[in-house]
């Protein structure tokens, strides 16, 4: 159930054709959902277009929500579907660009801020080349924006049991994937993060 | 409990979701399973490595073309 008041609030008055309000939800959102679009793509262009067609979607079937779910939750089905129907050609594997995965200086060593932006990479790289999709879903929803299990299944679509067991597999095949990688690109390019990954 | 329930358990061992009977009875079998502890370790090692990325700030232009048009924002 949906307990914000403001978004209470703002979804009422997008109800009733307040651009603003959809606009202050969609601030609200926009970050998350671009992330979770990124996490699920692997993709900067890709995440904004289908972050952007997302919020499009949802203004358009607004009248059809029903408070039965939060925002979120409702929003996030709608993103999902999106990227499920994104027929976009995969992109190849030295598509990925360091540089757009910046990560936040505090004040590290120069190695140390390239190492963990090439973790920020390598994360990225076998989620989009090594993780199926169903299972690449799960994982971002309940491992980067904590979903809850129940919120995971509505949103997916699928059942409490089909979720636990689909969230152990894809946690398998993340440890498996990341840490036996044979992904050439990978593993030439970033020997000195997986090194240390290796000794898990 | 075997190797086979127990490893069904794991998410929910390491997410803290599971009834009290199911992890009493995993906390069981990973005192006495070397194999499953140390399966369980490495599946929490790589989740923690999952977790080190870090949420990007979304481009500054990053809008709903069709509302910013309806509502006259730029």
């Amino acid at each position: 159930m949906m307990e914000d008041p403001v978004e209470i609030a703002l979804i009422k008055k997008a109800k009733g054709g307040d651009v603003e309000a959809f606009n202050d939800l969609f601030e609200r959102e926009k970050k998350y959902l671009y992330n979770m679009m990124l996490q699920l793509t692997g993709d900067v262009a890709a995440a904004d277009d289908l972050t952007q067609e997302a919020f499009v979607k949802a203004y358009r079937k607004l009248s059809g929500f029903r408070s039965q779910a939060s925002f979120r939750t409702w929003l996030t089905t709608i993103a999902i579907n999106i990227f499920r129907n994104d027929h976009r050609k995969k992109a190849r594997h030295n598509t990925l660009n360091l540089a757009d995965y910046p990560v936040r200086d505090h004040g590290d060593q120069p190695e140390c801020l390239i190492i963990r932006s090439e973790l920020q990479f390598c994360i990225l790289h076998t989620l989009q080349h090594h993780i199926p999709k169903k299972y690449r879903e799960v994982l971002v929803l309940r491992d980067f924006h904590n979903m809850s299990y129940k919120e995971i299944a509505r949103i997916l679509g699928w059942s409490m049991s089909r979720t636990k067991t689909n969230l152990h597999r894809a946690r398998l095949v993340f440890r498996d994937q990341f840490v036996g990688s044979r992904c050439k690109a990978f593993t030439d390019k970033y020997l000195c993060i997986c090194e240390g990954i290796l000794s898990l | 409990m075997n190797c086979s329930q127990a490893k069904v358990l794991f998410s929910g061992h390491l997410d803290g979701t599971l009834d009290k009977r199911s992890q009493v009875a995993i906390s069981r079998h990973l005192e006495s399973c070397p194999k499953c502890l140390a399966d369980c370790e490495s599946i929490m090692k790589s989740l923690k490595i999952l977790k080190k990325l870090k949420e990007v700030e979304p481009p500054r232009d990053l809008r709903i073309a069709a509302l910013k048009r309806k509502s006259g924002k730029r």
